[in-house]
């Protein structure tokens, strides 16, 4: 535990910091407040250009038409060739 | 499978598998469309047929074995052509193989990826690439009429095969990728070096080391060490199946022709029975030490290709027609494990001269019994 009087100087030190780093800051505010600014004349005349080669590229979406298909039931059955009737003409085991 | 049905990718997974990161046209081919008959011109439906341009590009050393592989050569089939014909009879005999035996060629896709395709084909996963084949629709889709039927217990009266009935295997359990990729029994796992090269590539299913083999997991039946005095007595002087075997699937005479009609390729078998015949093993070797094995009767006559020309078999006789067979039905307990007088003395279970067709009797005088191994009534007699 300090002693009372180490205490004390610590505690006024510690004032004595917080008052020195708000005093620049309370002097820098200004003490009227500023008219907001028109919105009419912050608009510029004209709208600049603004360059494609500047626009980040687009993803490009690859279209896999062969999955596509395949992975879709219904599709592979709307689509699928008339099959025809194979009748196996072999006899006897295989 | 509806047409829809072998077509339909697994949206959800393929996409984002190794495989389904390749574009569908770098295998297949075609045109990026969203037209049908646009998007499908040029396309290549079974891609790995070229395995060596399209599965080869990440499988080499699996493309490059499969050289090897009996499922991609068939080699078995013109071991037996060739030993039956002349060089003479090529042509015609390779006009035949094309309409009627090629299509159990069987490519990457038909374990991996589809049904085979002389069962149909189609999808067994969405696309999805299995690297075990399913044993319904890729094993036994093709070996169904023979092994699938015995090793599933589909005859009537006759279980199925223990491995597959209570040990609950597949056929990968037994059959190594290394083996049907054309590996010469996985020699290269521990030989590495130039002798893996010396291992002459097979030219039949049975040719070579054997493999697999029942000592592998039933080692102490190898080794005369367990119980079974019926092991220690008769060790290799009998095939597994010889005792753990039962009646099994042969065929007689198969015919093959052009339909008139339909213009389809067809075959006509004269026969489909069960039996169960112990003959001389007609393949005795080092690697197969048996004197006597399971026979089982093969669909070939003398003239089953007469469709394509007039004796086209003039050395028929050359190879035999009762043959060397592992049956994918074993038992623990089977009618010949009942005692030694099952078989001693018993000439029903034996393939003697009068259960062959008098005109096969050359073709397989290595094959039939003449005396059968005689009945045991006396201890004295054991050994």
């Amino acid at each position: 535990m300090l002693r009372p009087r180490y205490l004390v100087l610590l505690i006024a030190l510690a004032f004595g910091l917080v008052g020195c780093s708000s005093a620049g800051a309370i002097a820098d505010m200004p003490v009227t407040a500023e008219s907001p600014p028109d919105v009419a004349t912050a608009m510029p005349d004209e709208v600049a250009e603004i360059s494609i080669a500047d626009k980040p590229a687009p993803t490009e979406v690859v279209v896999d038409y062969c999955l596509e298909c395949h992975i879709d039931k219904q599709r592979l059955i709307d689509t699928a060739k008339p099959e025809e009737e194979v009748i196996a003409e072999n006899k006897g085991e295989g | 499978m509806e047409p829809w049905e072998k077509v339909l990718v697994d949206g959800e997974n393929f996409p984002g598998s190794i495989h389904g990161l390749n574009g569908c046209i770098d295998c297949h081919g075609g045109v990026q469309s969203p037209d049908k008959e646009s998007a499908h011109v040029g396309v290549v439906r079974n891609p790995s047929q070229d395995s060596e341009g399209i599965c080869g590009q990440c499988h080499p050393n699996i493309v490059a074995a499969g050289e090897h592989s009996l499922h991609n050569n068939m080699a078995g089939y013109w071991t037996e052509l060739d030993a039956r014909s002349l060089p003479s009879n090529h042509p015609e005999l390779e006009e035949m193989f094309g309409n009627h035996c090629a299509t159990c060629h069987t490519t990457c896709g038909e374990c991996h990826v589809s049904q085979p395709t002389n069962v149909g084909g189609g999808f067994i996963d969405g696309h999805l690439f299995n690297a075990t084949p399913s044993m319904t629709r890729n094993c036994t889709a093709c070996h169904g009429s023979r092994i699938g039927n015995e090793f599933l217990g589909k005859h009537e009266g006759f279980m199925a095969d223990v491995h597959f009935r209570q040990g609950q295997m597949n056929c990968v359990d037994c059959h190594s990728g290394d083996e049907l990729h054309g590996e010469p029994a996985g020699c290269n796992q521990c030989h590495e070096g130039p002798e893996t090269e010396q291992v002459p590539p097979p030219d039949h299913r049975y040719a070579g080391v054997q493999a697999p083999r029942c000592e592998t997991c039933h080692a102490s039946v190898a080794t005369g060490q367990d119980d079974v005095i019926f092991h220690q007595m008769h060790g290799s002087d009998l095939s597994c199946q010889v005792c753990h075997s039962i009646s099994y699937t042969s065929c007689d005479g198969c015919h093959v022709a052009i339909s008139e009609e339909t213009g389809q390729a067809f075959f006509e078998t004269d026969g489909a029975y069960l039996t169960f015949l112990i003959g001389r093993s007609p393949i005795q070797s080092y690697d197969r030490p048996y004197e006597f094995v399971p026979v089982r009767h093969v669909p070939i006559s003398a003239d089953s290709f007469e469709y394509y020309g007039e004796n086209l078999l003039p050395n028929f006789d050359q190879s035999e027609t009762w043959k060397y067979t592992t049956p994918h039905n074993i038992q623990r307990n089977t009618p010949q494990t009942e005692s030694c007088n099952a078989c001693h003395g018993n000439p029903d279970l034996f393939l003697t001269v009068d259960k062959v067709l008098p005109e096969e009797l050359n073709a397989n005088e290595d094959v039939i019994v003449e005396a059968i191994p005689l009945a045991i009534t006396s201890a004295e007699q054991i050994p």
